[in-house]
C-alpha cells in the first residue's frame, strides 16, 4: 500500500512539473504568448510615442534679485530707523525702489489690528504668489498721503508750510501693495475705491504722528503721485517746496540724520 | 526614479505588461476597499491617500500630449474638531495644511493628478483634504491672519531639516507651489470651519485645441496676493477683496485670476467655509473631487 502512495505521489508530482513546463513553454517559449503581447505592447509603444509616469516638475528655491534685494532691505532698514528714532511728524528716505519689472517681485504691507503690527511680505517666484522673504514691524500701521483732504492739509502743513495744522493728514491703511506694471504702482483702497496709483517717490517715507489715541500704532506712510496722490513734481521733483529740494536745502524735518537720510 | 518619464526606447515592454496587470489588479482591490477606506481613521486615511495618488501618477499613461489615469484616488475628506491654546492651533492647521501637501505629491507631479484624461488640457479641479472645525481658542479671541502665517513662516517643517512650512510648500518638498488664505479680517476664529484644499495644476488645451480652433488666451491678472479678505456687507461676485475695505473695481479681475486662471503649479487653499458666499464661489470655480465615501 505504501508503495502504491510513493508512486502515485511521484506521479503527481511529474505530471504537475511536465504541466507547468508546458505552460510555461506557452507562455515563454519562441512565439509564445509572453512574447506575442511583448511584441505588440512594443508596436503599440513605438507608434503612439507611449510612456509611462506622469514625469515630475521640481522645484527650486524662490530668490530675489541683488539689486532688488539691496532696494527691499533698504526700505526694512529706512523703517527701523524712523521706528528707533521715535520722531514724528519727521521724513526718511529709503533711497527708492528700483523697476520692479524684471523681477516681478511684490511687496505687501498687511497691518495686523489684533497684534499692531505689520508684515512685510515678499512675494515673487512661481506666478508671483510665493513668498521670498518677510518682515515684521511692530507698533507700525502702513498709511498713504493720498486722497484729496488728506493731501491738501499735507500740502499746506508740510510743503507750502504756512503754519496751518490740519488732519488729517495721513491716510491709514489695512494693506497696501507695491508691485510692476510697466513701472512701479501701489495699490491700496480709499472707502469703497481701489486705487492703484504711480510711485514716483523718489523714496521718501513719511511718519506722521497717530492721533486716533496715545495707544495707536506708529504710522509710516508713502507717497502715491498719481490718482488720489501728490504730484511726483512735489515730492521728487525740482519744486523749491518739494520733499527733495527741502532736504537738499537742509529744512526737511528727518526722523534720523544717521542712515539714509538724504537721497 | 519610479515617478520619472520613461524614455520610450529604454521602457521595457515587461515592465508595461506588469503595470497593466498591477493596474487591473488593483482597481479590483479598490472597489473592495472602497468602504473600508471610507471608514478608516485619520492616519490611516492619510496614508491610503497618499499611496493611491501615488500609484496613479507613477501608473498614468502618456501619449504626445495626452496624459491618462486609470487608478483611482483613495482620498477622503477628513474631518476634524480643532480646539486648544493658539500655539497648538497653529499647529493643528500647519501640520495639516503640510499634509495635505505631501499626500499630493507635495507639487511634484507634471499634470494634473486630479484629471483622469487631459487630452483638451486639464480645468481646475480641488480635492477636500481637510474640514477643520476651530471649536475654541483658549487663550485668545481669534488667531489673526497675519499671526498665522508669521506662524507657517517661521516654524520648522518636523520632517525635513532646516524647512519651515512654507518652505516645504514652495519648494522643499521636492516640487513647486504655494499657500493662498482666503480668510476675513479676524483670521481664524472659534465656531468656523476651515477646508484645506489641494488645488491641482490646470494647463491650456494644446496643440488639439489649435485645431479644433477652440480655446482661448488665459486672461492675465495681478496674481499677488497670498491672501484674500472679504468685503463685510458688499455682497456679490465681485466684491471679494484684498485689504480691510470694500473694493469695487478690478477685484472681480484678480479674483477670477485666482480661480478662473490656467495655474500650471499646484497650490493648498486655506479657506473660511462659513463664509457662504466665498463658499458659494470656491465651489464654482474650482470643483471638488469628490471623496472615495461619495461626498
Amino acid at each position: 500500500m505504501r508503495k502504491d502512495a510513493d508512486v502515485k505521489t511521484i506521479g503527481g508530482i511529474v505530471l504537475a512539473v511536465v504541466v507547468l513546463v508546458l505552460v510555461l513553454f506557452w507562455f515563454y517559449g519562441p512565439g509564445g504568448s509572453f512574447n506575442r503581447a511583448t511584441n505588440t505592447a512594443s508596436t503599440i509603444v513605438n507608434a503612439t510615442n507611449l510612456s509611462i509616469g506622469g514625469g515630475e516638475d521640481l522645484g527650486s528655491k524662490p530668490t530675489i534679485p541683488a539689486e532688488q534685494e539691496k532696494a527691499i532691505l533698504s526700505l526694512k532698514e529706512t523703517i527701523d530707523t524712523i521706528i528707533s528714532s521715535k520722531k514724528t511728524d519727521c521724513f526718511q528716505n529709503y533711497l527708492s525702489l528700483p523697476s520692479l519689472e524684471k523681477s516681478g517681485i511684490v511687496l505687501s504691507f498687511e497691518y495686523d489690528s489684533q497684534n499692531k503690527e505689520t508684515l512685510l511680505l515678499v512675494q515673487g517666484g512661481i506666478e508671483n504668489k510665493q513668498q521670498l522673504a518677510f518682515y515684521e514691524f511692530k507698533n507700525i500701521q502702513p498709511c498713504v498721503i493720498a486722497g484729496e483732504e488728506v493731501t491738501t492739509n499735507f500740502n499746506r502743513q508740510f510743503l507750502l508750510k504756512d503754519g496751518s495744522i490740519l488732519q488729517p493728514f495721513a491716510q491709514p491703511l489695512s494693506f497696501l501693495q507695491i508691485y510692476t506694471h510697466g513701472d512701479n504702482k501701489i495699490t491700496f483702497s480709499l472707502g469703497s475705491e481701489k486705487v492703484e496709483a504711480d510711485l514716483h517717490d523718489g523714496g521718501w517715507l513719511f511718519a506722521p504722528q497717530n492721533y486716533a489715541s496715545s495707544t495707536a500704532p506708529q504710522l509710516i506712510c508713502f507717497f502715491p503721485t498719481s490718482d488720489g496722490g501728490l504730484d511726483e513734481e512735489v515730492v521728487s521733483g525740482s519744486e523749491a517746496s518739494s520733499l527733495s529740494q527741502q532736504s537738499s536745502a537742509g529744512v526737511l524735518p528727518l526722523c534720523s540724520t544717521n542712515a539714509g537720510a538724504t537721497e | 526614479m519610479i515617478f520619472g518619464k520613461m524614455n520610450k526606447k529604454a521602457m521595457s515592454t515587461d515592465f508595461l505588461i506588469a503595470i497593466a496587470a498591477v493596474i487591473i489588479g488593483f482597481l479590483v482591490i479598490v472597489w473592495t476597499l472602497k468602504p473600508v477606506i471610507a471608514n478608516a481613521d485619520e492616519r490611516e486615511a492619510e496614508s491610503w491617500c497618499q499611496n493611491s495618488v501615488a500609484l496613479r501618477a507613477a501608473s498614468s499613461i502618456n501619449v504626445k500630449e495626452t496624459n491618462t489615469k486609470s487608478i483611482p484616488t483613495l482620498c477622503k475628506t477628513i474631518d476634524k474638531k480643532v480646539s486648544g491654546n493658539k500655539e497648538e492651533v497653529k499647529k493643528v492647521f500647519a501640520a495639516k495644511i503640510a499634509k495635505c501637501w505631501e499626500m499630493f505629491g507635495a507639487g511634484r507631479y507634471k499634470t494634473n493628478i486630479l484629471q483622469s484624461l487631459d487630452i483638451f488640457g486639464s480645468d481646475n479641479l480641488c480635492f477636500m483634504c481637510y474640514s477643520l472645525m476651530l471649536d475654541e481658542i483658549k487663550d485668545a479671541p481669534s488667531i489673526s491672519d497675519q499671526e498665522f502665517h508669521k506662524y507657517i513662516s517661521t516654524q520648522p517643517y518636523p520632517k525635513l531639516k532646516d524647512t519651515t512650512y512654507l518652505d516645504y510648500l514652495q519648494y522643499k518638498g521636492g516640487g513647486k507651489g504655494y499657500l493662498i488664505k482666503v480668510l476675513d479680517e479676524k483670521g481664524l476664529v472659534p465656531g468656523r470651519a476651515y477646508s484645506i484644499i489641494y488645488k491641482a495644476r490646470a494647463k491650456d488645451c494644446g496643440s488639439i485645441c489649435s485645431i479644433l480652433t477652440v480655446g482661448g488666451g488665459t486672461a492675465a491678472g495681478l496674481g499677488t496676493v497670498t491672501t484674500l479678505v472679504f468685503g463685510i456687507g458688499t455682497g456679490g461676485v465681485g466684491l471679494i477683496i484684498v485689504g480691510g475695505a470694500a473694493l469695487l473695481t478690478g477685484v472681480t479681475v484678480m479674483v477670477d485670476d485666482l480661480f478662473s486662471s490656467q495655474s500650471n503649479v499646484d497650490s493648498i487653499w486655506l479657506v473660511d467655509m462659513s463664509n457662504e458666499e466665498f463658499n458659494k464661489e470656491f465651489s464654482a470655480r474650482c470643483p471638488l473631487v469628490a471623496d472615495v465615501a461619495g461626498s
